[in-house]
């Protein structure tokens, strides 16, 4: 009369929908967290699983209880018989502070920790980020075309026989066949004494119907379709000349990085093109983007023509949408900012969909700097800037990256 | 007679033979149980089941995403074990058995859970009272069906918030004092059309304003424990929908009401059981002796009992010295429920002198009835008061502590203690062992871990148009004040309105602490 039921192989998921409750309903404080790590000096290794530490006090559920405080009187406790009356148990200072010297045997809170894994970390850090003004839908090309289903034919490969669709009109051909004989059958059944011969010919008719006949086939039809899609390319451009310091670098750094981790996760297709420039201007692969280090004087254009020229051999305007984000520290040495920017406006703007220009302010001295600290490139770019297509930012602190980068991608911003 | 197993190794059919030779054994001794469902799960299910504290089933909150996450993290840190079983107060009664579980200690747990602790859901008076094993997961499933349609209709938020706010209210969901409703769908939609037509009185105006110009009699106090009930049928600005979920949080919480109460017995009730259980099928050469070696082992490890204390004695260059012991926790319910229920038996069998005088009632009384009375008609606090012996009292050195000031610190006192010498003395003047028997029995009461709060209603008002909590502090007892304010807030959320609350007259909080 007992039941003995094995449960092992049975789905183990009845609290992943309580965890995301739980998860949605402290967002706001995950979200906190997890920005002040990302300004955190391990940036590289965030990625992974994520520890988010919760602070217990918020998360108790209220009820009426006693204060924790007060101490019990007369409680009784197990011992090893070893006391006698007027013993004074003492209570070390150290243990005070737990609680633990209030009643013995208390239960201590402990945080909370959750363990983000990496695909929920990166929903939450880039949240609502998008690439701006995705405009470009082409879809010219052969490489564009793509086989979709499109119904049945009756004539195909004998691979793309739908069998279902094919049983379902055999079974149809045979009712609508069948029924003829049939009835006869039956009409001649009653007379008695029966017709053997008229039986037997017309059951000989209904075994000779045939079970699949040629006009039963049916084949699964695929058709050539283009597909629209809004392919991307970023370009990464990074003044590595010898007038930016290391903390400069630094920041720079982080920002690509942030920029590159926000890109890889949240797009399957995005083609990310570094250059790293000085006065001369040379792509690079991830790796030396990150890692090395040149020394040389700052010249925007030649990296800018760089941009342009691969612009032109690699990413037809009209199949992909182009992106320029420029990190430097503004220190022109052999341009005027009016060359740049005409250079940008003319040459640039028309290829690409939105040009970022990132300054790294350093600390220390600084060769050409105005008075608010900042280049006279950026002030200029600033001043002149009408153009919806062009946004410049500067950063100074490890702080302001993340927040820069929102402002760029938030789809709920005003750049 | 040969034996059931003699590895470690198990499958279905040897658990369903386990089964059929651990009930016929439990027959012997006359134990009537609910029958069991087993269920064989893995580790994560059973973290799973964990957090729903011993229920079938549950509707979806973030609470028990939070107490999932933090049983999860202790399990896989390794800061705590899982429980080997856990079994459902429920007809036929779901007992989870734990995968790799050796076949010794399945035996065990089926001895354990599947006759313990189901003959106790089954007969002990306060489950019978308050819980209805053969509906309650029917109604829980039409209950988590319910607040899902809810969410869909009014939007996780709204009755997310309505819950978090029932949740705070659910100690005090229950009238302790009057016999429990029958659980059933029919009732509360009834309850809520109630409401709903109270809602149509409360919107008349001419009768509210009749009530205000009448002058009541404040005299007669009535008192109303079910806060949560007296919110849900009262509050002007509750929707339907949320009395019927506050109905649902009181179905719920009467259900779970005798399980805090009863711990003690509960599992003393089941170790008790599990050991005689063991020991037959041993006798009828059913399980190896290294199983049943395996079986104790595993027991005495469940049944350990820290100390409280570490003294230091005395040496040369420091005096005798009395510290907490870090490690204590609390008394531990299978062992001092599993003590005094063996205890009962061998006042049964072989009583002293000492047993003659201070538990008269069990002299010469068959064990076997002895100890299903004491399971069936008493809960923990009546419990220990009723069967504590002078003889546990000496085995776990039970001992009264208080807390005094010394030097501007507090430190604790031990202010009595048993005798220990086994010697029974007849003329003490102080009698230690009942002053300690009354004050452990205490500390089992509902009051002690529950602050009795309640509603104050005036018997003359034809309906309540306010609401009042009076707090009847025990021992003058102070509340957490944090916790207090946001409890009230949640509250007043509910009642719609403002809620005083008052001290109970002659009470005074002791709020001298440092």
């Amino acid at each position: 009369m007992s039941v003995v039921i094995d449960r092992t192989k049975a789905p183990s998921n009845r609290s992943i929908d309580n965890r995301r409750r739980f998860i949605k309903r402290h967002l706001e404080f995950i979200k906190q967290t997890l920005k002040e790590k990302i300004s955190d000096k391990k940036i590289k290794g965030l990625v992974g699983t994520t520890e988010i530490i919760l602070p217990v006090n918020d998360l108790v559920e209220p009820s009426f209880v006693y204060s924790s405080e007060f101490p019990v009187n007369n409680l009784i406790v197990p011992t090893k018989k070893d006391l006698i009356p007027g013993d004074i148990i003492e209570v070390p200072p150290q243990l005070k502070g737990q609680g633990k010297g209030n009643s013995p045997g208390e239960n201590q809170f402990e945080e909370l920790v959750i363990n983000l894994d990496k695909k929920e970390f990166m929903d939450l850090i880039f949240e609502g980020w998008e690439l701006p003004n995705r405009i470009k839908l082409s879809c010219i090309g052969d490489d564009n075309l793509k086989y979709e289903r499109a119904g049945y034919s009756i004539a195909g490969s004998p691979s793309n026989l739908n069998i279902k669709q094919t049983m379902v009109n055999s079974i149809g051909r045979r009712i609508a066949l069948q029924k003829q004989y049939k009835e006869k059958i039956e009409e001649l059944s009653k007379i008695v004494p029966n017709d053997e011969k008229e039986i037997n010919y017309y059951k000989s008719k209904l075994n000779n119907i045939l079970y699949i006949d040629e006009i039963d086939l049916r084949y699964n039809y695929r058709e050539l379709k283009p597909q629209p899609i809004a392919k991307a390319v970023v370009f990464f451009l990074m003044d590595v000349s010898a007038s930016v310091g290391a903390y400069q670098r630094e920041l720079s750094h982080k920002f690509f990085y942030l920029l590159h981790l926000f890109l890889t996760s949240q797009y399957d297709k995005v083609d990310v093109v570094f250059i790293r420039h000085t006065d001369t201007a040379e792509e690079v692969g991830i790796k030396d983007f990150f890692d090395a280090t040149l020394s040389g004087s700052t010249c925007l254009i030649p990296a800018l023509e760089l941009t342009r020229d691969i612009i032109k051999d690699r990413y037809p305007t009209d199949q992909w949408n182009i992106y320029i984000v420029e990190t430097t520290d503004g220190e022109l040495l052999d341009e005027t900012s009016e060359e740049v920017y005409n250079f940008i406006v003319n040459d640039l703007f028309p290829l690409c969909q939105y040009f970022i220009y990132t300054e790294v302010v350093g600390l220390g001295d600084r060769y050409i700097a105005e008075e608010n600290g900042l280049s006279a490139l950026h002030n200029y770019l600033y001043e002149i800037n009408e153009d919806h297509k062009l946004a410049i930012g500067n950063l100074s602190d490890v702080n302001e990256i993340y927040p820069w980068c929102k402002a760029l991608f938030d789809n709920e911003g005003d750049y | 007679m040969s034996y059931l197993f003699t590895g470690a190794d198990w499958n279905v059919s040897l658990i369903d033979k386990m089964w059929k030779s651990v009930e016929k054994s439990a027959k012997k001794f006359g134990w009537d149980f609910y029958q069991p469902q087993i269920e064989i799960i893995t580790a994560e299910q059973m973290i799973d089941n964990y957090t729903y504290t011993g229920l079938p089933i549950m509707y979806p909150h973030w609470s028990f995403g939070k107490e999932f996450i933090r049983t999860k993290n202790s399990y896989d840190r390794g800061r705590s074990g899982l429980a080997y079983e856990m079994i459902i107060n429920t007809d036929p009664a779901i007992c989870y058995l734990l995968e790799n579980n050796s076949a010794a200690t399945q035996i065990l747990v089926l001895a354990h859970a599947a006759i313990g602790h189901a003959s106790f859901f089954k007969s002990n008076y306060l489950f019978k009272e308050w819980t209805d094993a053969k509906n309650i997961t029917a109604y829980l499933q039409w209950a988590s069906d319910y607040i899902l349609e809810c969410e869909e209709k009014y939007g996780v938020l709204e009755v997310e918030e309505t819950l978090d706010a029932c949740h705070s209210l659910q100690n005090y969901a229950i009238d302790p004092y009057k016999r429990p409703l029958p659980l059933s769908e029919k009732q509360i939609e009834q309850r809520s059309i109630t409401a709903q037509e109270l809602i149509q009185q409360s919107k008349n105006l001419l009768y509210d304003n009749l009530l205000s110009t009448q002058k009541f009699n404040k005299s007669i106090k009535v008192r109303e424990d079910n806060i949560l009930n007296y919110i849900a049928i009262n509050s002007k600005t509750l929707k339907p929908y949320q009395r019927v979920i506050c109905s649902i949080i009181e179905n719920i919480a009467q259900y779970l009401y005798p399980q805090g109460l009863t711990k003690v017995s509960n599992e003393g009730w089941a170790v008790f059981c599990e050991k005689h259980i063991l020991l037959d099928l041993y006798d009828d050469n059913l399980i190896t002796e290294g199983t049943l070696l395996e079986c104790l082992a595993l027991r005495s490890g469940v049944t350990y009992q820290s100390s409280c204390t570490q003294v230091y004695p005395a040496t040369r260059h420091y005096s005798r010295m009395v510290r907490f012991n870090p490690h204590y926790r609390s008394i531990n319910p299978y062992t001092l429920g599993g003590s005094i229920y063996s205890d009962i038996e061998r006042i049964c069998k072989n009583p002293t002198d000492e047993d003659r005088e201070y538990l008269p009632g069990l002299i010469g009384k068959d064990w076997k009835e002895a100890t299903w009375d004491a399971m069936v008609n008493y809960k923990d606090s009546d419990f220990i008061l009723q069967f504590l012996s002078p003889k546990i009292i000496r085995e776990f050195g039970l001992v009264n502590i208080s807390p005094i000031k010394m030097n501007s610190k507090i430190n604790w006192a031990v202010q009595m203690t048993s005798d220990d010498d086994d010697q029974y003395c007849i003329d003490s003047s102080i009698d230690n062992y009942k002053e300690i028997k009354k004050t452990l029995s205490n500390q089992y009461s509902r009051e002690n871990y529950v602050p009795e709060m309640y509603v104050i209603k005036y018997k003359d008002t034809i309906k309540n148009k306010e609401l009042t909590l009076e707090y009847n502090a025990l021992q003058g007892r102070p509340l957490d004040e944090i916790l207090y304010g946001r409890t009230l807030g949640y509250i007043e959320k509910l009642w719609g309105e403002h809620v005083e609350c008052v001290l109970a007259p002659d009470i005074e909080i002791d709020d001298d602490l440092s």
